[in-house]
């Protein structure tokens, strides 16, 4: 059950109750943007406004959902610009320096010609063929980058794994926060904390350093890759990114779609219809039946031929 | 700092900024002068100042006719083409670091495969690396035309022509910057080793940015019912952009060089034949 604190509206004068981890929400009685500039600021260090509208979104789920045949046809026909939220999803952006020492043994192909022979009408011929071989080298180094603008989602409502299919965000577009940017939005306070978010930062970019590694490494085939790597990692800001959220019911299951509020991108996955998928596959298993009835109709008319003739 | 008023164009959408006191522009685009005060996006840095023109409209088209002339596989009324020629203060980023690259390469040795893989450290400096900031002019075609002297820059006030908006946040543009500076320096290693491989990672020290506006004459004309495309480079003159070839020309060298083919193999056969006359005698 979510905490609630109580405000007053500035417009109606109505006490309403607003989730403690909102940051900004609406009045319920006068739809009013509430704005708790206080927290917002004790927390977001910038806000990066929408650049996508709500129509414009509702049309990019749209696009989504009608590639995804699958999915129950009510889903794809409830995609209404009013049932979006537009929320301001707090995330933690890090900035890190990787620094490694690595070895590894490299290999570069070259072809050499051997002659074979091969007996063609009972008779011996030589052939001449390339042949592929690796010649390996020891070889040591080192490698360095910046990873700057690495973002870990601070809401716990907004798992990693789909913050990260979110991205990019243009964090250039980013303002030093202002009531005037949040009201109106539903906005989120940080509810993840930083060291576990640290702890995910860290881990992304030594993964992101050991992928660079690999691709790093000049050659034709590489093996033995070891890497010693020392990593720095900097929270550079709190910051509100823009998402819109398209959350619907089907079948007693809640699924949610997100769209990217800087570049329309859409995330998610849309539930499957069981009756299309019964569907399909009545329908592959009466193009199986019957591919196999024509084989075995060929197969046994020639045997009924094959017989014929012996008859 | 120069306050910049931003309007868009209501015929063509074209967003262009011009300096606020100056007579309200026509649009850089089309021409049209019925133009929308909007507010310019967020996060999208006003320019530092802009390198003037060095290169008039005249010498521009001396410039197109010249390269119209280069090749004879063009048309030969290329040269004479009805040019039209706008000149453009387009917005760009210019970065500037001390790179710090470490490779690994490819390299030429004595070995089964003929080469063998190197690795190393390498520091340059580099300065005045561009991006463009906005789609009238490609990365290709910024690049075709650079380098711009951007010590020459002018203050924003002084500038006699509007310009169009840029579309880049410091963020997005340093994302390229670095890409940018990074590919340079991979191309200058892969000279300096004569390497068939390099790869690359970089660390930029010293980092420097800014928005600016460059001197650029945008020029288009057709042939039949293509539009072609020139740029010219405001300060240098240099040139790039689409140039068609003759395709009757490309068919008559085509023709001519089977003609001559067949009149070499037609020669040969008739002094085979000429030759082997005499025996049959």
């Amino acid at each position: 059950m979510c905490a609630v604190k109580a405000r007053n509206c500035p417009q109606c004068g109505a006490t309403v109750e607003i989730d403690d981890n909102a940051l900004a929400d609406r009045c319920a009685f006068c739809e009013s943007p509430l704005v708790d500039a206080e927290a917002v600021e004790q927390h977001i260090d910038r806000v990066a406004p929408f650049d996508v509208d709500r129509n414009v979104a509702a049309r990019k789920l749209k696009q989504f959902l009608a590639g995804q045949w699958l999915a129950p046809e009510e889903v794809r026909h409830r995609v209404h610009p009013e049932k979006l939220n537009g929320v301001l999803v707090p995330f933690y952006a890090w900035e890190g320096t990787a620094r490694s020492h690595w070895s590894a043994r490299v290999g570069i192909y070259w072809y050499r010609t051997e002659t074979y022979t091969v007996i063609v009408n009972g008779k011996p011929q030589v052939r001449t063929r390339t042949v592929r071989e690796t010649e390996w080298f020891p070889l040591s180094g080192t490698h360095a980058a910046n990873y700057s603008g690495q973002l870990v989602s601070a809401s716990k409502g907004l798992p990693e794994v789909e913050a990260n299919q979110l991205e990019p965000f243009d964090l250039g577009k980013a303002r030093a926060f202002a009531p005037a940017l949040v009201a109106g939005w539903l906005a989120e306070r940080p509810t993840v904390d930083e060291a576990s978010a640290r702890q995910v930062a860290t881990a992304e970019i030594a993964r992101l350093e050991n992928a660079a590694i690999g691709r790093f490494l000049a050659g034709d085939i590489r093996s033995d890759v070891q890497n010693d790597t020392r990593l720095a990692v900097d929270k550079v800001e709190e910051i509100l990114l823009p998402v819109w959220i398209a959350t619907y019911r089907h079948g007693g299951a809640v699924f949610r779609l997100l769209v990217n509020g800087q570049t329309g991108e859409v995330v998610g996955k849309a539930p499957s219809s069981g009756l299309k998928i019964g569907c399909l596959v009545a329908f592959l298993v009466l193009v199986f039946v019957g591919l196999f009835g024509v084989v075995a109709l060929v197969s046994g008319g020639v045997a009924v031929v094959g017989g014929g003739r012996h008859g | 700092m120069a306050e910049l008023i931003a309007v868009r164009c209501e015929a063509c959408g074209g967003a262009v900024a011009w300096t606020a006191g100056k007579p309200a522009p026509a649009c850089v685009f089309c021409g049209a002068t019925a133009l929308d005060t909007f507010t310019p996006p967020e996060g999208v840095e006003p320019p530092g100042g802009f390198l003037d023109f060095v290169v008039d409209e005249k010498a521009a088209r001396q410039l197109f006719r010249k390269r119209a002339s280069d090749s004879i596989w063009y048309p030969s009324d290329l040269r004479h083409a009805r040019l039209e020629l706008k000149a453009v203060l387009v917005p760009a980023w210019t970065w500037s670091a001390r790179l710090e690259t470490h490779y690994t390469a490819v390299v030429p040795g004595r070995t089964r495969s003929g080469k063998r893989p190197v690795a190393g450290t390498d520091e340059w400096p580099v300065e005045g690396v561009l991006v463009p900031s906005s789609p009238t002019l490609s990365r290709q075609e910024l690049k075709e035309i650079s380098p711009f002297e951007a010590s020459e820059l002018r203050p924003l006030a002084e500038a006699a022509l509007p310009h169009e908006l840029g579309s880049l946040t410091r963020t997005a543009a340093r994302a390229q910057g670095e890409d940018g500076m990074g590919r340079a320096h991979q191309a200058r290693l892969r000279a300096s080793l004569s390497a068939s491989q390099v790869e690359t990672a970089t660390i930029f020290h010293d980092l420097v940015g800014g928005p600016l506006l460059l001197p650029v004459w945008i020029g288009a004309y057709r042939r039949g019912e293509a539009l072609h495309r020139v740029v010219v480079n405001g300060q240098t003159g240099a040139i790039t952009g689409s140039f068609p070839y003759s395709w009757w020309k490309i068919l008559l060298a085509v023709a001519l060089v089977l003609g001559l083919i067949l009149v070499c193999t037609g020669g040969a056969g008739l002094a085979g034949i000429l030759s082997q006359s005499p025996r049959r005698f």
